[in-house]
């Protein structure tokens, strides 16, 4: 009776996106510096518990334990504030999710719609957190990246317009169920290959990173930020990371769908091997100059997604 | 084009060196310090590249070496300026760019100034630095 | 309060002189507006320790150990030029082991300077791999050094007459290994590194032309990547080089990117030389005896190297005693980075790494 009521599903729609959030958080960084670890000719995190799987935790506990510093002249309540405006759209894209054709904490109609809009709250959050820290520096890489994450929002719509026009609905569990005969990475490729651009450009990661490039900007806005803080930044990025993917995954990939196994199990497998491939790019690549990232995106990658957009409504009427 | 020739009609003297004894094809003294200049540009009209410039103190004065050199095949040449101490000397910033750095340095460690140089300054030492290091006159303040 | 006003405001960014990416103590003043580099000055002095004054109140056997800390990548190449410098005064000709283990060592040095290099610039243009696939290569040289001589980097392995210590059959066995894996590992670098992303960010950035070239007195590969034939290892040989087999590239255009291809195939050249020095090192002495007071007759004794950066010039001016009267070193990174304030300006901010980067330089051997 608790359960299906109104409270109980709250309740336990909080629990399971607590509980999956700390965990791809823990994993996530785990992944990242095993990847990386093996690429680069060693072998990443050995030390706490076994092949490192507990290093996240030790992280965590070390970033929880250092003293918060707030440097002279910043604007008080902005410095404080904007850390958790970049994290808290992170946990409300959760919502729209489907983990599976069972677990989803609430299928809007405007499911796509949704989870694109709150996901540009985060870019005012980069902006508070560059001005408020009073450093010349800290401003420019807010600067760049805001022109970064304006910029290639368009891409995104674009390609995942296409879907929109495929499936007629806004809806992600009628996108997924429409996939079942086909995977929509098939027919869309281009749209695919646009969309996972872009969302490494919308991470802000490399090739893409020059917001946080350490060689030019010490480490662009969130410079003067230090412990928790700087934790909750970190903990966004990677929470952005699997939420992209999860989207990848929900648009071109199927979703939950799959033989045999639990199509939970399914949407995980799908899920993680987008964040492979995000953390591959990123330790194979250098990064790109500000305006050749620009150029690249307003030149090549939009006009590309116009193109394929239209491809795509023609082909639709036609046939 | 021998050295000696692409000289000519300069003061200079040549001074005996063997290169397998001492590393310099030649050396000649320049007698009039105002020929650098032309010294100079003439070495540059036949592809010699300024290596460095060095400055000693010989005790009653300052020795500049300039030492010129090819890219094509070793012929290390050293033009000797004797000068008093913190004498001007004219500048040849506009004829080599690799001499605004070389002089800048000398003025820094031996105190002679050079006429016509775009930004003469301390190049190596602090700023505010009072005296010049290399000579031999330098005493270190506790 | 007028520029305040001013919608296009040009401000000072000061990059160092503590900065990743500057390659030790060096500061950079831009003046930029927006992204554009308007001017630039180059602030030195920041390691500046007064070896030159220092020298001439040390014996000459006390300043060997100086030598390596000029630049510590690539140390022993420095020791070569100082150690030539006082046997071309004392007339003694190190015995043929000798200078073929010089040769080899030398080659090693360069190498371990270009591999530390190719990391850096990679690393400053946000590549991180690459840093440590030719850093395990690099350790396998430092290994090699410490076989030898019991020292990773700073090793005071040269001295008047020959070497220290000789090679150890271990080193043959290391040596040969390395020679048997690093041309692989180049491959592998070059491909992982040579990405549409890396060519956009280094093609047609930074020319140097010829004229700049004799005009600035560059030499090595800054030179070498514009075309321009200087290698002291041809132009002027020393040691055992005029008998051994090798080539020098040349670059075409003179942008960052022929600079760096031209840094890559010195990398296979050297590891040429290594393996025909391997081969033709013949048994012997290992060194000649030196004085037990090294006293340079009076003169002025200079001796020319190719150091992985150029021209590296030792200049000795004796008045007969066991000190120095004056001790000069002619620098390469000296008059490579004086280009650096004519490469700069009309470029974007980003191009600056990209363009130091190229030039090569290590700060503490240009303040002496």
């Amino acid at each position: 009776m608790l359960l299906n009521s109104f409270i109980g599903k709250v309740i336990i729609s909080v629990i399971g996106v607590m509980v999956v959030f700390t965990f791809n958080a823990l994993i996530s960084v785990w992944l990242e510096r095993k990847i990386s670890g093996h690429i680069q000719l060693r072998l990443g995190p050995m030390e706490v518990g076994p092949h490192g799987l507990l290093q996240s935790v030790a992280d965590g506990l070390k970033l929880i334990g250092k003293e918060i510093i707030t440097p002279q002249g910043v604007d008080k309540k902005l410095f404080a504030v904007a850390p958790y405006m970049v994290f808290f759209p992170s946990l409300l894209m959760f919502v729209v999710i489907p983990f599976s054709d069972k677990f989803q904490v609430q299928d809007l109609n405007i499911g796509l719609l949704y989870f694109f809009s709150i996901s540009c709250i985060a870019t005012i959050g980069i902006f508070m957190a560059g001005w408020a820290s009073n450093n010349k520096y800290s401003l420019m890489g807010a600067v760049r990246s805001i022109a970064q994450s304006i910029a290639y929002e368009i891409p995104i719509i674009l390609s995942i317009l296409n879907i929109v026009i495929l499936t007629q609905s806004l809806k992600l569990s009628e996108i997924v169920k429409a996939q079942q005969n086909m995977w929509f990475f098939v027919p869309q490729f281009i749209s695919f290959v646009v969309y996972l651009i872009s969302a490494i450009a919308e991470l802000n990661r490399t090739p893409f990173d020059i917001p946080e490039a350490e060689s030019e900007l010490v480490a662009g806005f969130h410079t003067e930020y230090s412990g928790m803080r700087f934790a909750i930044f970190f903990m966004a990025e990677y929470t952005n990371m699997f939420l992209v993917s999860a989207m990848a995954t929900t648009l071109f990939l199927g979703g939950w769908l799959g033989p045999v196994l639990p199509p939970i199990v399914w949407f995980f497998i799908k899920t993680y091997a987008i964040v492979f491939f995000i953390i591959w790019v990123r330790w194979t690549f250098p990064r790109l100059r500000p305006d050749q990232l620009m150029n690249f995106c307003w030149k090549f990658l939009t006009p590309l997604a116009l193109i394929n957009l239209i491809v795509t409504t023609l082909v639709i009427k036609l046939f | 084009m021998g050295v000696v020739s692409i000289l000519e009609n300069l003061a200079v003297e040549k001074v005996e060196k063997e290169y397998s004894k001492t590393g310099f094809c030649h050396s000649f003294l320049l007698k009039d310090k105002s020929h650098i200049r032309e010294v100079a540009k003439r070495f540059k009209d036949y592809d010699y590249y300024l290596e460095t410039i060095i400055g000693y103190d010989k005790g009653d004065g300052i020795r500049l070496i300039y030492v010129f050199n090819r890219f094509d095949k070793v012929h290390r040449t050293l033009i000797y300026l004797d000068t008093a101490y913190f004498e001007e000397v004219d500048s040849i910033a506009d004829i080599y760019s690799s001499a605004i750095w070389c002089e800048s340095e000398v003025y820094d460690l031996l105190g002679n100034t050079f006429k016509g140089h775009p930004c003469l300054k301390r190049l190596l030492t602090p700023e505010g630095l009072q005296g010049y290091p290399l000579l031999k006159s330098w005493k270190e303040e506790e | 309060m007028e520029e305040q006003n001013n919608i296009k405001q040009d401000f000072y960014v000061n990059m160092g002189p503590q900065h990743p990416s500057t390659h030790g103590v060096l500061r950079i003043v831009l003046r930029v507006e927006g992204e554009k580099v308007l001017s630039s000055e180059t602030v030195l002095g920041y390691a500046h320790r007064g070896v030159e004054k220092m020298a001439e109140s040390k014996t000459y056997v006390q300043m060997m150990p100086v030598m390596d800390r000029f630049d510590y990548v690539s140390a022993m190449l420095y020791e070569w030029a100082y150690v030539g410098a006082m046997e071309r005064a004392l007339g003694i000709t190190p015995p043929e082991r000798a200078e073929y283990i010089r040769v080899i060592m030398g080659e090693l040095n360069r190498l371990a300077s270009h591999f530390l290099w190719v990391g850096a610039f990679l690393l400053d243009l946000g590549a991180f791999t690459p840093f440590l696939w030719v850093f395990d290569a690099r350790e396998r040289i430092l290994d090699m050094f410490e076989e030898v001589t019991g020292q990773r980097m700073t090793t005071n392995y040269f001295k008047i007459g020959g070497v220290h210590d000789d090679l150890t059959p271990e080193f043959f066995k290391m040596a040969n290994d390395f020679i048997k894996m690093i041309y692989d590992r180049m491959k592998d670098v070059e491909e992982l590194i040579e990405s549409i992303i890396f060519l956009e960010r280094v093609k047609d950035l930074g020319f140097i032309s010829k004229e700049d070239v004799l005009d600035y007195g560059l030499t090595g590969p800054v030179a070498r990547g514009s075309g321009v034939y200087v290698d002291t290892r041809k132009t002027e040989p020393y040691s055992v080089y005029d008998r051994l087999n090798f080539e020098v590239p040349l670059g075409t255009k003179g942008d960052c990117y022929d600079r760096y291809k031209v840094r890559m195939q010195e990398i296979i050249q050297s590891v040429k030389i290594i393996e025909q020095a391997l081969g033709m090192i013949p048994e012997g002495p290992y060194t000649e005896k030196s004085p037990k007071v090294v006293k340079l007759p009076e003169g002025e004794y200079y001796y020319a190297v190719e150091s992985a950066r150029g021209l590296l010039g030792v200049y000795l001016l004796s008045d007969g005693s066991t000190k120095p009267y004056r001790f000069k070193l002619r620098v390469p990174s000296f008059a490579n980075l004086s280009i650096i304030d004519k490469l700069l300006p009309g470029n974007k901010i980003s191009d600056v790494v990209a363009i130091l980067g190229s030039i090569d330089i290590v700060v503490p051997e240009i303040d002496r």
